[in-house]
């Protein structure tokens, strides 16, 4: 499975974050539940691919991309290869060249730059830890470079503001040359454009594709947003309650979909096409909240097949390729392809 | 179904805000038509004015906010001189709003059927329990279990919060109602299912509808006619079709082409195309420039464009507020922005 061309493969990936108990519950010494956030994953990102993890609010992408990182330990059992490196066998004190190589983009530019810092201090800020040899000219010169490359140009007008003095868009844009400054490989971007202007969301994604392709940068694309995600990624996985249903090249995804989850999440995008009306199969219900994950499928409770699938409750349906580099999750894959 | 029975209508609206800086020119210029039954879309980036606008219209607006000019008639009535006691009135029964994240406002100590009981009791003089019938029918209509009117809240997750706020909105049988961005906080499928309530609402209660968001697709999917609003004015006012298929003001062009689509995913990889994007930002409202407010960031200004403000002027079945609509109207957007990052 893994060539010369995988960045990263994330194997059986987990986390399950403990829920606070009581003090009564403490008392009479019941088990912890668990809230499964992400819940036994594998999947690869390859070199210089744009790779998008899609899902709604609970579904775990967020937290599988901070584990990633490593900003997050994952539980035991948990398998992350960087570059054909097993990452977490790698103690804490020697980890820091791996963070040389990995970056994050948040998603809140108002939230996630410091307001009493100036941009220069802000982009500059990562090579003080990262690459604390460098000289005060040469770490200038990197940031100079990094504003050059997220097209904050001419670079004086913007080295010596605030972030209060910038729109969205440009401050999206100076957490993009923080990440960049000391040239990583990988990046994960966390619904990088979710909180701006429609005409500035282009300009930030056709920025994400062009370091691609000029810097073969890989991408870790995390949204909600099944539109923006089929504009810049190569491939992607949709999760649901901690769990991958569908994994496969973009287009094929989003075009013939298997899964009922992916294939009632595209027809719930609205369109931006009067004449492109979509006729929903219904999605009944909400999410379930990921301390309490139905047995047997996941999706059960939702899925409009749930009472033409005879295993829905009883096994969990496995990740398996039902076309080349189509991955599907569902017990009545091989049925729905037809 | 709409006909072309008008029942609000707006004429050179100017709103502004006092502010320590000084005056924000919020809304400005503002004139339109709501026939009876249409959904009206309102498009705009943020800090467009079409919030304020919509508050404008309810007559709700923050105290440092006026409306400076213009008329806003409803039924026959300018209401803009009516005094609030008389407003009292109409509000909420002739004219309501979903607001933006009103259901993180609901009251969390009040059970949610309480909460809109006291709109009914208030305006229709019903007792407790026939005002708590009455929002039973309610959470009937935008389905809601009529059993849960006595559950507060927290109790509610993120889409039935929304659906409550519907039915607060709805109380009254109101024939116009604007909705304020009332899918933005909602997933993806919850927010396919509130709009379709919406859009079932609106037609069996033949409803006129003020949508204001600035997610154009949910215009595409939604609306009859939209209005495209920039830095407080209206640039582009026209049916949906037309606007999304032909738009001719720059902004509209340039707006529509930095979309992305799903069900054309396959036509733009195949040929790597862009989508744009508009350079620059928009101006900041506390002084407006004189000429054309888009002029800075605009890819065909000329010279006329800084120094006067276009009317809002008809142009191929459309109102459209540019100097040089005609000559736009057969220029592709490709040609005026690039994919320039």
């Amino acid at each position: 499975m893994a060539g010369n061309d995988v960045l990263i493969r994330a194997v059986n990936l987990k986390k399950w974050f403990p829920q606070r108990r009581s003090l009564t519950e403490i008392i009479m010494r019941k088990p912890p539940k668990y809230v499964r956030a992400v819940d036994g994953i594998s999947f690869e990102i390859k070199k210089k691919e744009i790779f998008g993890l899609v899902g709604e609010s609970g579904s775990g992408k967020t937290t599988t991309g901070r584990l990633l990182l490593r900003l997050i330990e994952p539980d035991p059992g948990s398998q992350i290869f960087f570059d054909g490196i097993d990452i977490l066998s790698i103690p804490e004190s020697k980890f820091k060249p791996f963070r040389k190589k990995m970056q994050i983009i948040h998603q809140d530019p108002y939230g996630s730059l410091n307001p009493r810092m100036k941009v220069r201090d802000i982009i500059a800020e990562p090579l003080e830890y990262l690459e604390p040899e460098l000289s005060s000219d040469e770490r200038l010169e990197r940031v100079v470079r990094a504003l050059e490359d997220v097209k904050l140009t001419p670079v004086d007008m913007f080295i010596e503001k605030y972030p209060h003095q910038l729109s969205g868009g440009q401050r999206q844009r100076v957490a993009i040359a923080r990440a960049l400054i000391v040239n990583p490989q990988f990046i994960v971007a966390d619904e990088p454009v979710s909180m701006l202007d429609v005409s500035v969301r282009a300009g930030i994604l056709n920025l994400l594709l062009d370091l691609r392709e000029k810097r073969g940068i890989a991408f870790l694309y995390i949204t909600h947003d099944l539109a923006t995600a089929g504009y810049i990624t190569d491939r992607i996985a949709v999760m649901y309650l901690g769990k991958i249903l569908e994994l496969g090249p973009t287009e094929e995804v989003l075009l013939n979909p298997i899964h009922p989850y992916t294939r009632a999440l595209i027809a719930a995008v609205p369109e931006p096409d009067p004449d492109i009306k979509k006729e929903r199969p219904p999605l009944l219900g909400e999410i379930p909240s990921a301390l309490n994950i139905p047995s047997g499928c996941r999706f059960r409770t939702r899925c409009p097949f749930a009472d033409q699938c005879p295993l829905a409750k009883k096994k969990e349906p496995e990740l398996v390729e039902v076309k080349k580099g189509h991955w599907v999750a569902c017990h009545l894959a091989e049925k729905l392809i037809e | 179904m709409s006909t072309n029975e008008e029942i609000l209508r707006v004429e050179n609206l100017y709103v502004k805000y006092r502010s320590i800086a000084g005056i924000v020119h919020a809304v400005s210029d503002v004139s339109f038509e709501l026939r009876k039954g249409e959904v009206l879309g309102i498009a705009g980036e943020s800090g467009c004015g079409k919030t304020t606008l919509g508050y404008a219209l309810m007559k709700i607006l923050p105290p440092n906010g006026y409306i400076e000019k213009g008329k806003i008639v409803l039924d026959g009535i300018d209401i803009t001189s009516l005094s609030e006691r008389k407003m009292k009135d109409i509000r909420w029964k002739k004219i309501s709003m979903i607001f933006q994240g009103a259901m993180n406002a609901l009251n969390p100590v009040l059970k949610v059927g309480d909460q809109i009981a006291e709109v009914l009791m208030y305006h229709q003089g019903l007792t407790k329990e026939q005002a708590i019938d009455v929002v039973k029918e309610l959470f009937e209509k935008v389905g809601l279990d009529p059993e849960r009117v006595n559950d507060y809240p927290h109790q509610f997750s993120g889409g039935m919060k929304q659906r409550v706020v519907i039915a607060m909105a709805l109380a009254l049988n109101p024939p116009i109602v604007i909705a304020d961005e009332p899918t933005t906080a909602l997933d993806v499928t919850i927010q396919a299912q509130i709009l379709d309530l919406l859009k079932n609402l609106q037609r069996e209660m033949n409803m006129s509808f003020i949508m204001i968001t600035h997610d154009l697709a949910i215009h595409a999917q939604i609306a009859d006619r939209m209005m495209i609003m920039y830095a407080g004015y209206v640039v582009e006012q026209g049916d949906v079709r037309p606007v999304f298929k032909r738009p001719i003001h720059p902004y509209t062009k340039g707006l529509i082409g930095s979309v992305p689509s799903v069900m054309k995913v396959k036509e733009m990889k195949e040929k790597k195309k862009r989508l744009f994007s508009i350079p620059g930002a928009p101006p900041t409202l506390l002084e407006p420039p004189k000429g054309c407010p888009f002029a800075d960031r605009c890819p065909y200004a000329k010279e006329i464009c800084k120094k006067e403000l276009p009317p809002l002027r008809e142009v191929d079945g459309r109102l459209v507020r540019c100097h040089f609509a005609e000559e736009l109207i057969d220029v592709p957007a490709e040609e005026l922005y690039s994919s320039e990052i």
